[in-house]
């Protein structure tokens, strides 16, 4: 029902992944090429750096101090921040129980609340799947000092993505965490560029055995067919209008940035259709 | 005791005073479920679909094709599942989605989205409905669900892993419900099973395997080395929480009075006779029948009728002919029968639950496998796996009885195959609408 009208269900998307994206930057300016837009803020940067982004880290010898990108306020009260980080869901798979008959009598009648679907997140194999089946190479490594590829984050990755540990008798995680949530999307962020330049000659995304590229040769534009696979159903009108929106807030002519943007529309859009299973 | 106690307490804190079947105050009915206080029912929606397939289009909303968006229909009355669906909810907001129901089925069933391929024929077929049960088909059949299953059972089990050393394989338990639940053999198999217990899944087959642990008497997961080995603990309370919690998707207390007694510091709520259970009164080390700060009886009454049982397997799942467990008292000494229930005058008997008396695990296997409450959890664990809920214990994602009663007809109908079950709740109104 939540994800029936297409705002409701892209924005919880969206704001997620671009309040994530900074951790996306950070990760770019570790590796010197200082992609992050100024202003935009950034959690962390390095001491070979020591470079103050924004409002957000200032770095002295080795240390590294995170604040918010919207200065030390970090409610949502801010109308104008949307770095909120809302309490873990739970943590070693327990929750407060008053806490959770709190979000059930907010939820409804146990009678309709039931019936409707819920967001538990994308299992930690079915996430390798997913990125495997949209050409990423899980194995693959980064060189030096670079960022992590997707396949690192995702390898040594598990303990934020909520994996069992059944010597704890923990199962995986059902829910996200912030945790997890900012890393799947650090996943998604890295895995973009693997993802578009493979995708068109994915199995998985070939339809009667032909594969398209994510975004248009000649226009530029999102393809419809890959936007659907790496989403898992059907793009719609407002799909196809959103990404083509971020792609084209590129500045005109400026090739680094139509690539980031177009590796932002690719997590964004991931992000959106699997932060919930 | 108080290896209990922490639970205990959680579950007297929202107990309280629990007033017999029908009880407000039950933690298991304020989270929604239990048969009995669950919200009146105000309508009877019966699913169009069952388990014979699909809602079809022209029954639960127009499925209308709308560019790009496909087979987005328009929700129509917002068709339900099951009985007492209270009328103008949001319920009837939803709309008929097959295509996003896909990509969740098949993540739940082979953990993979579908194929552009899928997506796209289902998004272009002239009979959607049709088109959609008949991928939910394909995807039941491939050996990736026995591998989804497997993960789905390790997780409910909080075990799984390879043999090492001594300690036994925690992944046999899982595998054999996997491998029910895939072959579309009887649930109840689970709990009554005397052979090929303990298989193996290569990826692409099982293989049938025994426990081989000694036990006297096989009983499908009940003697399953890996269980045992894993929820090892003094007095085998763990194991019996263990079995208790995920078979019977109920906290403590296990069982609850129609007529509980002022007792102590709070009400007694056992059916059990006080006295049914070891107290430093009686011949026991631990006292049960204290009251001072929480009333242990209420937890242990069932408790100490079922550890016995489970007590002679050892810390590596082996059975001995002599308990294995231990006594949380100086020395920690092995448990006798009468740490748990009193010896003199004359034996207490060992039971699933009062008034069922069991001598052995194969008589509780056979008791667990007739009792409505433990079918009734698989058809809600099913449910809330579909949904996307979490763990009903865990995470306190209690079903009222209502949202499954068509499913639980069907599961018993059909000799209690899980996987048909799943089929149904995949197929039905609720899941594919969003």
């Amino acid at each position: 029902m939540l994800r029936s009208s297409f705002f409701r269900w892209i924005l919880p998307g969206a704001v997620f992944s671009v309040s994530f994206a900074f951790a996306a930057c950070s990760d770019t300016l570790k590796g010197g090429t200082g992609n992050c837009p100024p202003g935009t803020g950034g959690g962390t940067t390095t001491a070979t750096t020591t470079t103050t982004t924004g409002p957000g880290a200032t770095t002295g010898a080795g240390m590294v101090v995170e604040t918010p990108p919207g200065g030390t306020f970090t409610s949502s009260k801010d109308p104008g921040n949307t770095f909120d980080h809302f309490n873990d869901p739970g943590s070693s798979g327990t929750k407060d129980p008053f806490e959770i008959l709190k979000e059930r009598a907010q939820e409804g009648p146990p009678e309709v609340r039931t019936r409707l679907h819920s967001c538990t997140k994308i299992a930690y194999a079915s996430l390798g799947r997913l990125l495997t089946s949209l050409g990423v190479d899980l194995a693959a490594t980064s060189s030096g000092s670079g960022p992590k590829t997707a396949g690192e984050l995702y390898s040594t990755g598990g303990d934020a993505l909520g994996v069992a540990k059944y010597d704890a008798r923990e199962p995986e995680s059902s829910f996200h965490t912030t945790a997890s949530a900012t890393k799947l999307f650090d996943i998604f962020v890295q895995a973009a560029p693997e993802i578009i330049a493979n995708i068109q000659t994915q199995e998985a995304c070939k339809y009667n055995g032909v594969g398209k590229p994510m975004f248009d040769a000649t226009t530029g534009k999102c393809a419809y067919e890959s936007l659907s696979c790496i989403m898992g159903r059907p793009a719609t009108v407002d799909d196809l209008a959103v990404c083509n929106l971020l792609v084209g807030e590129a500045a005109p002519g400026d090739m680094a940035d139509l690539t980031i943007k177009r590796n932002i529309a690719v997590a964004v859009f991931l992000s959106a259709a699997h932060t919930c299973e | 005791m108080r290896t209990l106690l922490g639970t205990g307490l959680l579950a007297a804190a929202l107990t309280g005073a629990a007033a017999g079947g029908c009880s407000k105050n039950d933690p298991n009915q304020l989270l929604g479920g239990g048969g009995t206080c669950t919200t009146t029912s105000t309508g009877t929606h019966k699913p169009t679909s069952g388990s014979t397939g699909a809602m079809s289009a022209s029954s639960s909303g127009a499925a209308a094709s709308t560019g790009p968006s496909g087979t987005t229909g328009t929700g129509g009355t917002g068709g339900s599942t099951g009985t007492g669906v209270p009328p103008g909810t949001v319920l009837d907001d939803r709309k008929l989605d097959y295509n996003e129901a896909l990509r969740t089925a098949s993540f739940k069933l082979v953990g993979a989205p579908p194929t552009l391929q899928q997506i796209l024929d289902l998004k272009g077929a002239a009979a959607p409905a049709a088109a959609y049960t008949a991928l939910i088909d394909q995807m039941l059949q491939d050996t990736r669900f026995a591998a989804r299953m497997i993960a789905f059972w390790q997780n409910t089990m909080r075990m799984g892993g390879v043999a090492v050393g001594m300690k036994p394989s925690r992944d046999t338990g899982p595998t054999f419900a996997a491998r029910l639940v895939f072959e579309g053999r009887p649930y109840t198999d689970l709990f009554t099973a005397t052979m090929h217990t303990c298989p193996t899944f290569d990826g692409k087959v099982f293989t049938d395997g025994e426990c081989n642990n000694g036990a006297p008497v096989v009983a499908g997961i009940l003697t399953d080395p890996g269980a045992h080995a894993q929820y090892f603990g003094n007095l085998a309370f763990r194991r019996h929480r263990f079995y208790q919690e995920v078979f019977v998707c109920r906290k403590q207390p296990a069982e609850l009075s129609s007529m509980p007694k002022p007792m102590g510091a709070g009400s007694y709520t056992s059916p059990w006779p006080f006295e049914s259970i070891a107290g430093t009164d009686n011949g026991g080390t631990i006292d049960f029948h204290d009251t001072t700060s929480a009333i242990c009886a209420n937890c242990h009454s069932t408790a100490n009728h079922r550890a016995p049982l489970l007590g002679h397997f050892d810390a590596d799942g082996q059975y001995q002919p002599t308990i294995q467990v231990h006594v949380p008292t100086s020395g920690t000494p092995f448990a006798l029968m009468s740490d748990w229930l009193p010896q003199t005058p004359t034996p207490e008997p060992t039971a699933w639950k009062f008034g069922v008396p069991v001598k052995d695990l194969g008589e509780m296997g056979a008791a667990m496998a007739q009792d409505q409450e433990v079918l009734t959890c698989a058809v809600k664990r099913m449910w809330n796996y579909a949904m996307s809920k979490g763990d009903i214990v865990n995470d306190a994602s209690d079903v009222p009885d209502s949202v499954v009663a068509s499913f639980n007809a069907d599961f018993k109908g059909n000799g209690y195959n899980l996987r048909e079950v799943l089929r149904s709740m995949l197929l039905s109104p609720d899941f594919v609408r969003f």
